[in-house]
């Protein structure tokens, strides 16, 4: 028995180790990385739950395998408010590296919990699902040991990496169930269905996305969308391959990804945005490491006013909460779309940005995480 | 014994969080945990021919004068995405029969049994929350009117929307 495990665990090794080659980030790099993640979700993407107040409650109707299936109702709207305030705080300890494991777990399992509330009317929107495992992913990770006002303990080596060979599994296997079905489906060589137009007809009309290129798509004859169909199942499908191939191929994965998204944003007006905050542990750490080498001097001169400014921030944040001015909640807030619009593509063409410099310049990003 | 084998223990560790949630997805989407790694299956496939046809959930009040007022779907949501509107439009928008709400998994058929989450107080603050918005867009607030168009799409591009008259289910407010 022992000898068969041993076996198996071998052969699960060398999976592990070849993850491992490709989803390798430096302690230096998370750390900058966590601060890139905190300030840009306490500026940008901060959630919120307070809007749910104003949801009547004949509209509950919640996952039957979430939080929320729970409870008989919404909560009452001071809790919202309280969490919302709390979750301010916490990614302001985050962005300045004050307890920040405890912080990241926290908001795992406090956003698990609030957000089963946001997808409460009958269908779970899938835009969070990969962005939430960056929580935890990072919170098993030294990102609080560099860079931090308080540093954290620091995790073993290999903690570390498991984490990370975790982050990578969880993105390729997100886009392979995703696109198995698609698989199935729209590889059909049949030029007079297709899939990626019923996902524009969707989008466009009971979604109501009519924005940026959206509305032009529709003139497009549907017999050209025929090789998208495939390509969009293809490539959901393949992120295992790109993962086990090695660091390379597995960054070019994630940058074709940023891609997708960005293409997507433009034409069905679906940005997924959050999951810059996922890819960005691979794409976006090493490019802040390179923007650090080459600031470094005048680094120290310029963290109190970094500070200052996340203070001023989350304290602006928690005013309009608490008072009747409207809360702008990231993918909730009509009145922003166009904003919305312009910073998601902004940030997945800065993705993009950075998955090209890395492929041209990985060797010297290596030998700066080796010094 | 068990410390030995850490990378079976992190493929159990992946099963459970990964594997698991997946597995009761395929079996009904309604059966999907959150939160899990799951991203969107969306396989349908749209029929190209001369024109697409595609059913849409709409809804409508009568004005002051009595003429049917088709009412805009994002102002009456007011905060609430869009995105939803289909899934609110078939719980009839919190005022439907909740005895409907058990169902059996479309993968093995398990029966499911969903507990009501409305209650009568529900309700009667839901009314008054609807008439609200009905009252907002210029219509009379005494009822709601579900209505499915259809909407025409021919090859150039240029949709427009059919009414159809049937299927039309009418909320009473009060």
């Amino acid at each position: 028995m022992i000898r068969f495990l041993t076996s198996i665990d071998l052969a699960l090794k060398r999976f592990f180790d070849r993850v491992e080659l490709s989803t390798r980030v430096s302690t230096r790099q998370l750390a900058l990385f966590r601060i890139f993640f905190g300030a840009l979700l306490l500026s940008y993407f901060l959630p919120s739950w307070s809007w749910l107040n104003e949801v009547p409650p004949g509209f509950f109707d919640p996952q039957f395998l979430s939080f929320a299936y729970l409870t008989d109702d919404f909560l009452p709207g001071s809790v919202y408010v309280f969490f919302d305030v709390v979750v301010i705080i916490l990614l302001l300890l985050i962005t300045l590296g004050i307890y920040t494991r405890s912080c990241l777990l926290l908001l795992f399992l406090l956003s698990s919990m609030l957000y089963s509330y946001s997808f409460s009317f009958g269908k779970v929107d899938h835009y969070t699902n990969l962005f939430l495992f960056t929580y935890p992913v990072l919170g098993f990770t030294n990102s609080g040991t560099q860079f931090a006002l308080r540093k954290d303990q620091a995790l073993p080596a290999r903690t570390q990496t498991i984490s990370l060979i975790v982050m990578g599994i969880i993105i390729a296997f997100g886009y392979f169930n995703a696109g198995l079905a698609k698989c199935l489906s729209w590889i059909d060589f049949d030029s007079n269905t297709s899939g990626f137009l019923d996902w524009v007809y969707y989008c466009f009309f009971n979604s109501e996305n009519q924005y940026l290129l959206a509305p032009y798509v529709l003139k497009v004859p549907g017999y050209l969308f025929e090789p998208l169909d495939y390509l969009a199942a293809l490539f959901e499908v393949s992120g295992f391959f790109f993962l086990l191939k090695g660091r390379k191929y597995w960054l070019f994965y994630l940058t074709v990804a940023s891609i997708f998204h960005l293409t997507n944003l433009l034409v069905l007006n679906l940005s997924f945005a959050l999951n810059v905050l996922c890819y960005g542990i691979f794409l976006v750490s090493p490019v802040l490491t390179l923007l650090y080498q080459k600031y470094r001097n005048s680094y120290a001169d310029k963290v109190k006013y970094f500070i200052y400014a996340a203070m001023i921030m989350a304290v602006f944040k928690i005013t309009v909460l608490l008072t009747d001015l409207p809360v702008y909640n990231y993918h909730n807030y009509a009145p922003f779309i166009y904003f919305e619009h312009f910073m998601d593509f902004l940030l997945w063409s800065f993705t993009i940005v950075c998955g090209v410099i890395l492929l041209i310049r990985l060797p010297k990003i290596a030998k700066i995480d080796k010094r | 014994m068990l410390s030995k084998f850490q990378h079976i223990r992190l493929l159990i560790f992946l099963i459970v969080i990964l594997g698991i949630p997946y597995t009761l997805r395929l079996i009904d989407y309604r059966l999907e945990p959150f939160p899990s790694i799951i991203l969107p299956f969306g396989s349908n496939k749209t029929a190209l021919g001369d024109e697409v046809r595609l059913p849409s959930n709409e809804i409508y009040g009568y004005t002051m004068d009595g003429q049917l007022k088709k009412l805009e779907k994002s102002r009456f949501l007011q905060n609430i995405r869009v995105g939803y509107f289909d899934y609110l439009y078939e719980d009839r928008f919190g005022l439907r029969d909740f005895n409907g709400h058990s169902f059996r998994t479309t993968r093995l058929g398990i029966p499911v049994k969903l507990k009501s989450k409305i209650s009568e107080t529900d309700i009667q603050a839901t009314k008054i929350w609807i008439r609200q918005r009905l009252l907002e867009q210029g219509c009379t607030d005494s009822v709601l009117i579900l209505k499915k168009d259809l909407i025409v799409i021919p090859r150039n591009g240029t949709y427009y929307e059919e009414t159809t008259l049937m299927n039309d289910t009418i909320l009473d407010l009060y």
